[in-house]
């Protein structure tokens, strides 16, 4: 669309005779032509001067500020959702990992044949470096250590601290019913207790 | 019905309903279109310029978390009045000043003129800028030529719809479309012009 198409679409979005898709069509361009943005601006400048002799101030400072805000508001929501949703999966991707593991292991304990040559302590090849669970040996009656490849399992990392995910959590909540209660309290009138105290405050003075 | 009044409210709603669905652009145009009638109505409760300007922007940040509320039961601009005079309003409960008592009723926002109270805060700089501004309209506007300034007028002044226009004139309705924007293009230009100059004069004041 060129630039004088969009200033058409824009003339007739002025005057609320554009149709949805049109408008649709239209607002996709304003980000590849700010300029639109300022045209729109002195347009409704000079709508205001012919219908009442005084024409707007053309300036974007607010506009730019509002829009600045609500893009830094919406990344970051989409992070707070994303937060949320890693937080709702998190017990299924633990699952996940220990089915994993489960599987693996599965795939690489000794099939029942080896575990029979084994036992008869025939020379079947075996993996040093395979993860073992702690199994009974026939030959010297004894208890393997369960490993992790060349690793003993006393390395195995510490468990996370969750407590303070949990606060993390608590202060994200706080955070958000803060932000919902502000932004419902601008929907109504000032609690009427503080107006009636400073009402309270001026007949003091007047006495 | 005042005139440009209905028209208004169809482009509102036009913007309105893409903003519900999540389009900041189209928020971004009903900003720019409301901004400075919303600064004059904040800049009676808050004289303090930088300071209203800031609670403006609140307002209308307010106003956007708040769209989904907004059922067209009433015109937007009054939705918008209504969420900016409560944010002053806490503003000041919050800041321990007492908010001002309005003596007009809110349902009359959308047809009160409240450029006569910005003028109280205005500069006298800033009143000039605004008359020559109006001068550059009025040579504009007649300037044009006779076709398109008496569709641009119809449509401004009258607020008649493209159709109401066409019925005027006796010209379909493609025609009307193309003479109001042609129209507004030729003022704009002058428009243009004049507020470059008046920016290139600020700046050879700093």
């Amino acid at each position: 669309m060129t630039r004088e198409e969009a200033k058409q679409l824009l003339s007739q979005l002025a005057d609320g005779e554009l149709d949805e898709l049109s408008t649709r069509r239209l607002l996709a361009q304003i980000d590849g032509q700010p300029e639109l943005r300022e045209v729109w601006a002195r347009w409704h400048a000079v709508r205001q001067g012919a219908r009442d002799g005084r024409p707007q101030r053309v300036d974007l400072t607010i506009a730019d500020g509002v829009r600045a805000a609500l893009e830094q508001g919406g990344s970051r929501a989409s992070q707070r959702s994303l937060q949320v949703m890693l937080a709702r999966f998190r017990p299924f991707a633990v699952a996940a990992t220990v089915a994993c593991l489960g599987v693996l292991i599965g795939q690489q304990w000794p099939a029942p044949e080896e575990s029979l040559a084994l036992a008869a302590g025939s020379a079947v090849p075996t993996v040093r470096s395979m993860p073992v669970m702690p199994i009974a040996s026939s030959t010297t009656n004894q208890l393997l250590p369960a490993s992790y490849g060349d690793r003993s399992s006393a390395t195995l990392p510490k468990p996370v601290a969750v407590e303070g995910l949990y606060h993390e959590l608590a202060r994200q909540r706080l955070e958000a019913y803060s932000a919902t209660h502000a932004a419902r309290g601008a929907l109504h009138t000032p609690a009427t207790f503080m107006t009636g105290a400073l009402a309270a405050d001026d007949n003091r003075g007047e006495r | 019905m005042v005139a440009g009044v209905a028209t208004d409210e169809e482009s509102d709603r036009a913007l309105v309903q893409r903003a519900q669905a999540g389009d900041l652009r189209a928020f971004d145009l009903l900003v720019i279109k409301y901004q400075n009638r919303l600064l004059s109505v904040i800049s009676k409760f808050i004289k303090d310029s930088d300071e209203a300007q800031d609670v403006a922007q609140e307002a209308f940040i307010k106003a956007f978390k708040a769209l989904d509320s907004f059922r067209g039961e009433s015109a937007f601009y009054t939705w918008l009045y209504r969420i900016a005079t409560n944010t002053a309003k806490n503003h000041l409960v919050a800041r321990s000043r007492r908010a001002p008592s309005l003596d007009w009723d809110i349902d009359d926002a959308v047809l009160y003129d409240e450029s006569d109270r910005l003028h109280e805060v205005d500069t006298p700089e800033a009143n000039l800028a605004r008359e020559e501004l109006k001068l550059a309209i009025d040579a504009a506007v007649n300037d044009l030529p006779d076709e398109l300034r008496t569709a641009f007028y119809l449509r401004e002044f009258d607020g008649l719809s493209y159709e109401d226009i066409a019925a005027i004139m006796d010209c379909p309705i493609g025609t009307v479309r193309s003479r109001i924007f042609r129209g507004r293009e030729t003022i704009d230009l002058n428009v243009a012009a004049q507020l470059s100059g008046e920016s290139a004069l600020q700046r050879d004041k700093e």
